[in-house]
């Protein structure tokens, strides 16, 4: 179940709103969320649903034995079991298929590879339980001794699937105490309504641009259908490869970012309050300064969990670079397994470390709008190795951009279709910068809000939402 | 003074502010709670949706199994937005909603493919295309249709692309060398085995015919005359092919096609049948010999992949159908097995937009056999067809005593022996040019042919 769907808006989510305003105490409406959640997992997910709990129940255990080791190193025991648990449960999971195979093309075994359905969501619901129990041993956190509070936090349908990845930290006080009222239930309201439009209106229709330019996900990703797929990419008109490379940018922030809009509203509407998780991340000054905006959540795990650890960029240069290059093949990987993703994190330890070592410098003393051009750039072409698991297919597309696969510049199709997308695409562009917040804002500020055209626009606001 | 003015002014701001919070909770509990109620009212959910030809996602069927590997849920995902209470009116208001997107007068749909080069010369006889296609042929499981092109009992969802310039849709055609040359071993096939006269008619799709020449030469679409000449080039000598490309060409602008449906009219049909005749070397019957009758508010294939354009609804087709003026009767095999008798032009004047063209021959059925009483020639033949042959084959009714029409895509018998049991003097395989491209639908022809 997405929250796009009409099963969730109108089944799932009126049911669980219902069930959870009936619900007087907090542990009565904790319970509320546990079923719905578990629920809204095993809608998905109807075997491995019992993997999320196992996993839950393992780490629950893990941090009461750390919390209760007489020493550190006690401590430091049960932390390396737990990080083995769960980092070898998704190895498993997520990697399996990936390792194997690459382990057969290497040395001849195994002789099957193995075919390891995925399970929907581990990628964020490992690391917000790795990062509780992490934070349990360096004495963030308390541990949770209630087993439903924490499974509860990590199984919340908001964020359990599709991110963001919340901390146990951000929330654990809102679990047992948490408030709501009007104000604060319009503004997750709004929130959500936000999120949807930008899903539903905008991000469904730059995926259809992506798909009719550069091939469809599911036909791009048939490893059978290479020799078809090149010979149709190849022959596309470069400006028709642009104008996929720009849908794609747009789609896959505007996918990605209203459902943390819509996790963040929907968690704003019973009283959790969950961090930002992008910030305009297409208006950065430098592929740092994106990874500062993009995903946060996830940037910030890596920051916090494997490169400060390592020494972050206090131990020299080199270790430095080198700290950097372990961060972003990890980040890499985690998008998904294969060596593309992998090469796409690398991409981008090149640009950063490069930063790091001298471009920052450079950027500083180029006027302002060279930072944003050089970033879009680096991103745009980053979608492009991101897009395509199979490389041939995302070296001819990045090719054929610069019509060097003897491809036109344009055709007819071309142009029809860029002008058949013209309005939609200069709306899809300006969702992605923050104007219509800033205008938003400025209409809610307390001056203008008092004036008549500030009381027109914040009412104005009600229809648009409920739209 | 100045004080209190302002303290006022900021209740008022924070009152005005309340009051929105308070009606916008209202209004979102509101379209929850009605959306709700709307979505639980299961009589008003459809079954079948008629705009696109095909049963909607039905309830899934409960099994542990399924609920296991959790294609129960996602099956009742497909079902609850599928049949969504009001979906027609939701689609509309989507296509509203994608006609801003930007302007041109022209927009592409669905996913362009691209056409192979076609040869320049014809397909040589030293290499054997037809040895490669009953190989695979032979080994593959028996399969059913794959692409029935409007049959209302299976899902047709959507061309892989067409264009949309002005209230028309062209599908695009792209050559593929593999299959035309399959397509040519088949029809090679049938002519060797068996002792009928054969006929090939590839009839061409309206891209090439009635766009204006300037768009025709700037669109990714395979030259369909130059694909015409090098199937039929490519043919045995003995087989007769019926060059009608120049002939629809010469008729251009006349209503030979329809615009918001991917067939030709009667019309089309009837110059094509005018060339048959002259490769047949019987007297074609003239048009105003027969009794034309008009079915107005067609709205085909085009109109529901489009999503149910604006422009084509203002302005839909007509179909035009010419009643035979022989003494016939027709019969017909159904795709469950039910054999009936009908006429041969239904009456679809109270019928659905979208079903129109189901005027001729009763649609598309396994097997269809016509009788002329007012022959006694024991003349006969065997149109080979999906449905674009469905506006023919009444031309052909006063040629032949009996008419055995077999849509390749669900009947399961054998062309050859078929001919030989019946003593058959013409096959006509007629078909429109796509179909030498799809691969499902070759697959399909091969297993009924030679």
């Amino acid at each position: 179940m997405v929250f796009s769907n009409l099963f969730f808006l109108y089944i799932f989510l009126p049911l669980n709103l219902l069930f959870y305003s009936l619900a007087k105490t907090i542990p009565a409406k904790n319970a509320v969320m546990l079923v719905f959640s578990l629920f809204f997992y095993a809608w998905g997910e109807p075997k491995y649903v019992l993997l999320l709990v196992g996993m839950v129940f393992a780490d629950w255990i893990f941090a009461l034995l750390i919390e209760n080791s007489a020493n550190k190193k006690t401590a430091g025991f049960w932390l390396v079991l737990a990080c083995i648990v769960n980092l070898g449960s998704i190895g498993i999971f997520k990697y399996g298929t990936f390792i194997a195979a690459n382990l057969k093309a290497l040395t001849g075994y195994p002789a099957v590879i193995p075919a390891i359905a995925l399970p929907i969501g581990i990628s964020f619901y490992t690391f917000q339980i790795l990062s509780y129990v992490i934070d349990v041993y360096r004495g963030e956190v308390k541990a949770q001794r209630n087993f439903a509070h924490l499974l509860m936090y990590v199984s919340l349908f908001h964020q359990c699937i599709a991110g963001p990845i919340v901390r146990y930290s951000d929330v654990s006080a809102e679990i047992i105490k948490r408030q709501t009222n009007i104000p604060q239930i319009s503004a997750g309201i709004t929130r959500f309504a936000v999120g949807l439009a930008k899903k539903a209106l905008l991000a469904n229709t730059c995926g259809l641009i992506a798909d009719a330019a550069w091939l469809t996900d599911s036909a791009a990703a048939e490893a059978g259908n290479l020799a078809a797929n090149s010979a149709v990419l190849a022959s596309r008109p470069a400006a028709f490869l642009w104008l996929g490379a720009l849908a794609f940018t747009l789609q896959i922030y505007l996918d990605f970012s209203a459902y943390s809009d819509m996790a963040i509203g929907m968690g704003l509407m019973i009283g959790f309050h969950y961090k930002e998780n992008f910030l305009y991340p297409y208006t950065a000054n430098s592929v740092s300064h994106f990874w500062r905006l993009w995903h946060i959540s996830l940037s910030s795990f890596f920051r916090d969990y494997v490169y400060f650890p390592l020494g972050g960029s206090r131990r020299g240069l080199a270790r430095t670079v080198f700290n950097l290059f372990i961060v972003w093949l990890l980040t890499g990987l985690w998008h998904g397994a294969s060596w593309n993703f992998v090469l796409w994190g690398l991409y981008f330890f090149v640009f950063i470390a490069a930063e790091k070592v001298f471009l920052a410098g450079v950027l500083k003393k180029l006027p302002k709008v060279f930072g944003h051009i050089y970033t879009l750039t680096v991103v745009l072409f980053s979608w492009v190795l991101f897009r395509f698991r199979q490389l041939p297919l995302g070296w001819l597309v990045f090719k054929g951009m610069f019509a060097l696969n003897k491809n036109p510049f344009t055709s007819f199709e071309t142009k029809t279709m860029w002008l058949n997308y013209i309005f939609f695409l200069a709306v899809a562009i300006i969702a992605v910068t923050p104007l219509v917040k800033k205008i938003s804002d400025y209409f809610a500020s307390p001056k203008v809000a008092a004036t008549v055209p500030g009381i027109i626009i914040n009412y104005a606001r009600i229809p648009a939402v409920i739209l | 003074m100045e004080n209190n003015g302002l303290s006022r002014k900021s209740n008022n701001k924070k009152h005005h502010r309340r009051i929105a919070e308070g009606i916008l909770v209202l209004l979102f509990t509101l379209v929850l709670a009605c959306g709700f109620v709307l979505s639980l009212c299961l009589p008003l959910r459809p079954s079948v949706s008629e705009n696109e030809k095909r049963e909607l996602s039905p309830f899934p069927a409960f099994s542990f199994k399924a609920l296991f590997d959790g294609s129960y849920f996602h099956g009742i995902d497909l079902w609850f937005s599928d049949t969504f209470p009001l979906r027609e009116s939701i689609i509309a208001v989507n296509s509203r909603i994608q006609s801003l997107h930007g302007i041109g007068n022209v927009q592409i749909k669905g996913n362009l493919e691209q056409g192979d080069d076609i040869p320049d010369a014809p397909l040589s006889t030293t290499e054997p295309p037809s040895d490669l296609a009953l190989q695979t042929t032979a080994t593959e499981p028996p399969t059913t249709a794959k692409e029935p092109e409007d049959d209302p009992d299976v899902p047709r969802e959507s061309f892989d692309s067409f264009l949309l310039y002005g209230t028309g849709g062209y599908d695009y055609y792209n050559f593929r060398k593999d299959m035309a040359n399959r397509y040519i071993g088949l029809i090679n096939r049938t002519a060797a085995g068996s002792n009928a006269a054969l006929y090939s008619m590839v009839v061409p799709i309206s891209t090439d015919i009635i766009l204006p020449e300037s768009v025709k030469k700037s669109i990714n679409s395979s030259d369909q005359k130059k694909a015409s000449e090098y199937l039929y080039g490519s043919m045995a000598p003995d087989i007769k092919t019926i060059p009608v490309y120049d002939s629809l060409m010469a008729h251009r602008n006349e209503y030979i096609y329809f615009r918001t449906d991917h067939h030709w009219t009667a019309l089309g049909a009837y110059y094509c049948y005018v060339e048959w005749a002259k490769v047949k070397g019987v007297e074609p019957v003239p048009l105003s010999k027969y009794e034309k009758v008009t079915y107005d508010g067609f709205l085909g294939s085009f109109y529901a992949a489009t999503n149910k354009n604006a422009g084509m609804k203002k302005n839909p087709d007509y179909v035009d159908a010419y009643k035979p003026f022989n003494n016939v009767s027709m019969r017909i095999r159904d795709k469950k097995g039910n054999e009936f008798g009908n006429k041969v032009l239904t009456d679809v004047s109270t019928w659905s937009a979208s079903s129109k063209y189901l005027t001729f021959i009763g649609g598309d059925n396994p097997y269809t056999v016509i009788e002329n009483k007012d022959l006694t020639d024991g003349s006969s033949c065997i149109v080979v067809k999906e449905s674009y042959a469905n506006a023919f084959v009444p031309f052909l009714i006063p040629h032949y005593q009996t008419i055995h029409v077999v849509d390749f895509r669900y009947w399961s018998g054998n062309v050859v022996s078929f001919a030989k049991e019946k003593n058959i003097d013409d096959i006509l395989y007629l078909n429109n040019i796509s179909v030498t491209r799809s691969e499902p639908l070759i697959k399909r022809m091969e297993k009924v042919s030679g």
